[in-house]
């Protein structure tokens, strides 16, 4: 079960890495995340109709010089694919996906979504790093930025179910 | 009317704002009305709508223009519901309602049957919406848009190029493009925008 101390854990990974600008569609485990990104003043929250939005909405913020992540579930990331092509990968834009990975191991839900997130990431070109330990969120999510920003793309952070 | 001759007539009132444009012959109509670095080619076919509102969040000062076409749209109509959740103030959308898929093979959409965008933007709860079929009324849009708070939505009723279609190639690398684009914003802004790796580093501690 997801819990609120972890969500804020994971927030504050975020702001000490200078995310300030999140655009999200939510899940059943992002819930708290999303009403914790709602509730902060420090990050501007944009709630999406549908996930490959936020690939546009998070490069017209990056140009304005805003670090930006978008969370939603690797759903979401299929539905993106075309705009991380066409516009993260195209232009070289870096942000953070902040992606849960539904059907991940000991995830009931969503076999084959789980079985193609990784191989879909490879293809696109995005490097991608699953996070099994909320302890570990500091440290990826500030790593995982600078990568973005050093290779001028998009790197995916894969939330499973356990650091929720 | 003509797109070609509405973004002629309206391109001074545009002055340096920066101005996200859909890909095909939008993009080659508003180089030649207004030449500039604050023109931004966008790749993903509907993505204006969502660029728009992310810089127009990041720059709520700012007005920031969107120039669309009905296909690009219609491809993410989602775009317009946010938009309206939303409401960033700053927002101006205007799309060039042809009827066609125009750069795609001049196929219809369906604004050519069943689909009235206008009503579509008022129904996603955009408050500031024009629907617009003379260059005059066009103008007069666009000139409340810049004066007056939105979200706006402007869809300019226009006939297909036609034989008058810019046959020009854009010769612009998208990557060049960007990096002129933030040039041309920092400028603007009189700061700087840009980070790279080093300055992400550097500021985590």
């Amino acid at each position: 079960m997801a819990t609120v101390e972890n969500a804020g854990k994971i927030i504050r990974a975020l702001k000490r890495a200078g995310v300030n600008f999140v655009a999200s569609l939510p899940d059943a485990s992002l819930a708290y995340l999303v009403e914790g990104l709602d509730e902060d003043n420090d990050i501007v929250h944009v709630p999406l109709s549908r996930e490959e939005e936020g690939v546009g909405v998070c490069m017209g913020a990056n140009l304005a010089g805003k670090r930006c992540a978008l969370m939603m579930q690797n759903a979401g990331l299929l539905n993106s694919c075309n705009a991380l092509t066409t516009t993260a990968r195209q232009i070289e834009i870096p942000m953070l996906l902040l992606v849960l990975y539904a059907g991940a191991l000991n995830d009931m839900s969503f076999p084959m979504l789980g079985m193609v997130t990784e191989p879909v990431l490879d293809a696109l070109g995005i490097p991608h790093y699953v996070l099994n330990n909320i302890d570990d969120a500091p440290n990826v999510v500030a790593g995982a930025l600078v990568q973005a920003y050093n290779a001028q793309r998009p790197v995916a952070i894969l939330l499973t179910k356990s650091v929720l | 009317m003509k797109r070609k001759e509405a973004l002629a007539a309206v391109s001074i009132l545009f002055e340096s704002t920066p101005c996200f444009v859909t890909v095909g012959l939008t993009w080659l109509d508003w180089n030649t009305a207004r030449p500039s670095d604050g023109n931004f080619h966008l790749k993903t076919l509907g993505s204006g709508s969502s660029v728009g509102l992310g810089m127009a969040l990041a720059l709520p000062h700012r007005k920031i223009a969107v120039l669309d076409g009905d296909g690009a749209v219609i491809m993410n109509a989602n775009g317009l519901i946010t938009v309206g959740r939303v409401q960033p103030k700053n927002l101006i959308h205007i799309v060039f309602d042809n009827k066609i898929y125009e750069s795609s093979g001049c196929i219809p959409t369906a604004s050519a049957y069943n689909l009235n965008i206008a009503n579509f933007g008022r129904a996603a709860g955009i408050p500031h919406v024009r629907q617009v079929d003379k260059i005059d009324d066009f103008k007069t849009a666009v000139k409340d848009a810049f004066e007056s708070d939105g979200p706006h939505l402007i869809v300019a009723q226009v006939e297909p190029s036609g034989e008058d279609a810019n046959t020009s190639y854009s010769r612009l690398n998208e990557i060049e493009g960007k990096f002129k684009f933030m040039r041309h914003l920092e400028r603007l802004e009189k700061r700087p925008l840009r980070e790279d790796a080093v300055d992400i580093k550097l500021s985590i501690r």
